[in-house]
């Protein structure tokens, strides 16, 4: 072969090319890696020099400007590095790459040409059994020295685990006053529990034997534990966490009616915590929060909303949605409300204004409802509107912005609900129109986005499980499992809600619809089980209490129902008045909203 | 998303809103699924019919620039091993064109062998096409290090399992190349891996790839599978000094009357060893539990609390965001524990599986098979064509095919 003076040649050209490629390739390695040693993309901008000068010019830039210009010009800087950086490196890895891949085909093919075959004879003979034997022996070595290794490391965090313990002990003398404090609300709870089990066990007496309610309710994430009813729907989004709630009364005889108060206009829903019943209520001029004593009905006090965007034009929300349709959250501090005008305020449970922010006025076509969850230390908002929309997290304890995420689709008025993901992540799950997102609820970091209903977007999501559901006339019902991505299970066309939510409890989706009718879907796959059609429709969204679903409809006549995988009727309940908001349950009572009255039924 | 600070200063620039950018599509999901069959039938057709290397390479090529430059080297069936353990572990949710990209080469490797790592998988092309002088590694280091893949695909399987993320993806040395930014320790990863293959040809398909251990798996039971020669086999030796990656076994005789008997007995202890390893697995699986579950964000972010209230000094980003936002320690202390539990149970189970694989390895390599000629090892061919291209037997095929072809262009 070497005899071909043209093969001799290809051969010699190849390897130059290929070995020039390759020190091609050293020299933009260490370039890039001298760029990652010099300027990292951390270091530029956060030299400690610069953020000195920053902070210094920051102190005393009115009286020197000069400086400031200068101080300026060096953070513009710092970020050109930066981004000439990122720029170089681009271009330096398509070089290396490419230089790489150049060098060693050139020498590959240099290697090919000038190969001679080995005559095959003359190659050492091997003992397979030897060579096998070998094998045996470090394979047997390999597994056992690793799984030795798998435990001395193991053993080795575990001293340091112990070191680490032992400073943390002094820790664990501050944590147990807190402890102390702890064990008291525990105790608490635990006399609640007792309360709650009683009235589970007479339930699950006159319950129904076909109830599917059988699960605990694992994906969602408790909104804050401080209020009884702390949100839109509860703590569980639909699901009532106790079960001894009345299934008897009359409006016109006030038989099983503790009590009423009047309420001025507003459809929002009301929401208990701290023996509050709280409410909001407003028109064109004024928006208010208003609290009723919880056992007695007693108005406890009423405080208006300043306008934070005095001066500029009202919005102009249609008459059946008005200025306070979306429902306030409450907590151990107190509760926040929203209201139509943009304007989010924090009273505490005596009625004090502890907070204020202003959101800007809302571009929404029908007015702003979307309604407020708060826990974990926040207030997250679904401000979903025309253009300019957002999810915005505030510190329930200041009114500051933690995060916030631009919401581009428009206008929705769908409430936000938390679920955990298998993952463990609490994850913020919001309905809008065309998509449903799904949001780190610590950090507000976008996780995924699916496909979802489309239109005038308004029931908010259910969860159950691993899975969620959103719903929507026209799209009709969609189940979810909530992975790390999120993916469609399923679809079922035969629903058409337009206000009111779904709640999913024991592998059941219950979608009721402004028509009047509530289907009831299997939650694995969405398949119809029952349907049945009421004369009045839905705007409140149906609540589970035990084995048993609350549904109010439009007249504001409360339908029991079983809430099991066939229809069955429990009884039904009229107050005579019109009501569209979502009732509370709390302490063994129902607090409904109508369009004049607050009603707290229940004997106890 | 940048992670740096905002300007410091009133400039007039309007800091674009951060976008999550879309996921990269240039084709819609079933096309790309019907490409991907296409392309596993072609390189199926090259390997198994026309038996040709110079096609296997251009086919290779090809899918080196679509796969690898082209689609970023994202989402592929070896990443997808991990997106069907998640969605096991979730009870559902798995997109299914992931699904379809892990299944479509496990079922073509058990009808054709491992026709995907041919010339279709970006990872095995930009490696094949970089192999200049193989060197041979001696057959126990090899069988040592042929213990890295299922280690991997245990860990991939657990971390995913358990919600700690795809840390295959995350050691992916290529995909820098591939995407043109990376991390310089992941590109540097990248260069060294490349530079290595030039002499131990394709060393993370060999000897990382998780998702090659379940091609081999397959192609172990494989319908059809390539063959070193057309017809007959002449035991010139030129397949298995070719053959850079140890796939082609010599022809063995029987053992001696004599150590038949003691090839039995030593038959019969390594397979006493296997439970032996399973165990001693399983252990070491539950004893590192507790610190692989600290690459959980859960479990970390509780470890960094615990150590920044024991240490003022010490400073994590997690804990200091888990604190600034007012999180309840408590919860994170039960998803930590519930994540613990999981790690537990997952790595023990893990551990168990990889000592028991380790265990079969020793058997399967305690038996003394007979074999008259030389025979692929077909967990191990990745049907690159280059015993065909050296097989004495192959070039008669091929020119006696030539010829027909060229007498058929004639006639007609």
């Amino acid at each position: 072969m070497t005899g071909n003076p043209w093969r001799t040649t290809l051969r010699l050209c190849l390897a130059r090319i290929g070995w020039v490629a390759l020190v091609f390739s050293a020299i933009v390695a260490v370039l890039l890696a001298a760029d990652f040693a010099r300027a990292g993309q951390e270091r530029t901008v956060r030299r400690p020099e610069l953020a000195d000068m920053l902070e210094e010019v920051r102190q005393s830039r009115a009286d020197d400007p000069a400086r400031a210009a200068f101080a300026a010009e060096m953070d513009r800087l710092a970020r050109h590095a930066y981004f000439s950086s990122v720029q170089f490196r681009r271009h330096g890895i398509w070089m290396l790459a490419a230089g790489l891949l150049i060098g060693v085909g050139c020498l590959q093919g240099a290697s090919r040409i000038g190969r001679r075959i080995e005559d095959p004879r003359r190659a050492a003979a091997t003992d397979p059994a030897r060579t096998d034997r070998r094998s045996r022996v470090a394979v047997a070595a390999a597994a056992l020295t690793g799984a030795a290794a798998l435990a001395l490391w193991s053993a080795e965090r575990g001293v340091r685990s112990a070191e680490r313990g032992v400073r943390s002990a002094e820790c664990g003398v501050r944590s147990a006053e807190r402890g102390v404090r702890s064990a008291e609300r525990g105790v608490r709870s635990a006399e609640r529990g007792v309360r709650s089990a009683e009235c589970g066990v007479r339930s699950a007496e006159g319950g129904s034997t076909d109830s599917a309610f059988r699960t605990p309710h694992s994906a969602l994430v408790p909104a804050s534990a401080g209020g009884d009813w702390p949100c839109f729907r509860g703590a569980l989004a639909g699901m009532a966490a106790e079960t001894n709630v009345p299934a008897a009364w009359d409006g016109a005889s006030g038989a099983g009616v503790r009590w009423k108060a009047a309420v001025p206009p507003g459809v929002s829903s009301p929401v208990v915590g701290g023996g509050n019943v709280y409410v909001t209520a407003g028109d064109e001029n004024e928006r208010a929060v208003l609290a009723f004593d919880a056992a007695t009905g007693a108005a406890r006090w009423r405080q208006t909303v300043a306008d934070g965007g005095a001066g500029e034009a009202l919005p102009q929300p249609t008459p059946d949605t008005g200025f306070a349709a979306s429902t306030p959250a409450c907590d151990t501090a107190g509760v926040y409300a929203v209201f139509a005008t943009g304007d989010l305020a924090a009273f505490d449970r005596a009625g004090k204004l502890r907070w204020q922010v202003y959101l800007k006025r809302p571009e929404s076509v029908y007015g702003y409802a979307s309604s407020l969850w708060a826990g974990g230390g926040l207030v997250v908002v679904q401000y979903d509107q025309k253009s300019g929309g957002r999810v915005v997290a505030l510190r329930a304890a200041t009114g500051e912005t933690a995060w916030e995420q631009p919401r581009p689709d428009g206008a929705s008025w769908s409430s936000p609900i938390v679920a955990r993901a298998p993952d463990g992540r609490d994850v913020l799950i919001l309905n809008g129109d065309g998509r449903v997102s799904g949001y780190d609820l610590a950090r507000g970091a976008p996780l995924w986005e699916v496909e979802g209903v489309s239109g005038d977007v308004a029931p908010s999501p259910a969860a159950e499980g691993s899975r969620f559901f959103v719903v929507m006339a026209g799209a009709g019902a969609l189940g979810f499992a909530l992975t790390p991505a999120a993916a469609k299970q399923w679809e079922n066309a035969s629903v058409s809600p337009e206000v009111p939510s779904p709640v999913a409890a024991g592998g059941l989706l219950f979608v009721p619809a402004d028509n009047g009718a509530i289907a009831c879907l299997d939650a694995a796959d969405g398949k119809p089980l029952w349907t049945h059609e009421f004369p009045a429709g839905f705007y409140a969204s149906p609540i589970v209490c035990g084995d048993r679903l609350y549904a109010l409809d439009r007249e504001g006549v409360m339908h029991i129902l079983s809430a099991g995988r066939t229809f069955r009727k429990i009884a039904d309940c009229a107050l005579g008045e019109a009501a569209d908001a979502t009732p509370a349950f709390a302490g063994g009572r129902i607090f409904i909203r109508t369009r004049t009255h607050l009603w707290c039924v229940g004997s106890r | 998303m940048q992670r740096f600070p905002q300007p410091q200063f009133e400039t007039g620039y309007v800091v674009p809103t951060a976008q999550n950018p879309a996921v990269f599509a240039w084709l819609p999901p079933w096309l790309e699924a019907l490409l991907l069959a296409a392309v596993l039938l072609l390189a199926a057709w090259l390997v198994l019919k026309r038996r040709s290397r110079p096609a296997v390479v251009l086919l290779a090529l090809l899918c080196l620039a679509w796969y690898g430059f082209v689609r970023h080297g994202c989402i592929c069936p070896v990443g997808a091993t991990q997106n069907v353990a998640a969605a096991t572990a979730a009870g559902g949710g798995l997109p299914w064109l992931a699904g379809f990209l892990f299944a479509a080469p496990l079922l073509a490797a058990l009808l054709f062998g491992r026709v995907f790592c041919a010339s279709v998988c970006p990872l095995g092309a930009l490696q094949d096409l970089t192999v200049v002088r193989p060197v041979r590694v001696p057959r126990p280091l090899d069988a040592v290090l042929r213990l890295g893949p299922p280690l991997v695909l245990a860990l991939a399987v657990l971390f995913a399992a358990c919600g700690a993320g795809f840390p295959v993806c995350r050691a992916d040395p290529f995909v820098g190349f591939f995407r043109r930014f990376a991390p310089v320790p992941m590109l540097a990863a990248g260069v060294a891996v490349v530079l290595l293959g030039t002499v131990l040809a394709r060393p993370y398909c060999r000897w990382f790839c998780p998702y090659g251990l379940l091609l081999g798996w397959c192609a172990r039971l494989a319908w059809r599978h390539a063959a070193i020669t057309p017809d007959e086999c002449i035991r010139c030796r030129l397949c298995g000094e070719a053959c850079p990656f140890d796939a082609i076994r010599e022809p063995r005789a029987p053992a001696p009357a004599g150590q038949a008997a003691a090839a039995r007995r030593r038959l019969l202890l390594t397979m006493l060893l296997v439970p032996a390893l399973l165990a001693a697995g399983a252990l070491a699986g539950r004893l590192a539990a507790p610190r692989l579950a600290l690459l959980h964000p859960d479990v970390a972010c509780e470890a960094h609390l615990a150590e920044m209230a024991a240490d003022p000094q010490a400073r994590y980003l997690d804990a200091e965001a888990f604190r600034s936002l007012g999180r309840d320690p408590a919860r994170l202390a039960a998803q930590a524990r519930a994540v613990r539990a999981r790690f537990v149970f997952g790595a023990g189970l893990a551990g168990g599986l990889l000592g028991l694989l380790a265990g079969v390895r020793l058997v399967l390599l305690a038996r003394q098979p007979v074999r008259d000629v030389y025979t692929i090892e077909r967990s191990r061919c990745v049907g690159c064509g280059r015993c065909f291209a050296v097989c004495p037997r192959h070039q008669v095929w091929a020119q006696r095919r030539r010829r027909n072809a060229a007498l058929q262009g004639n006639e007609t």
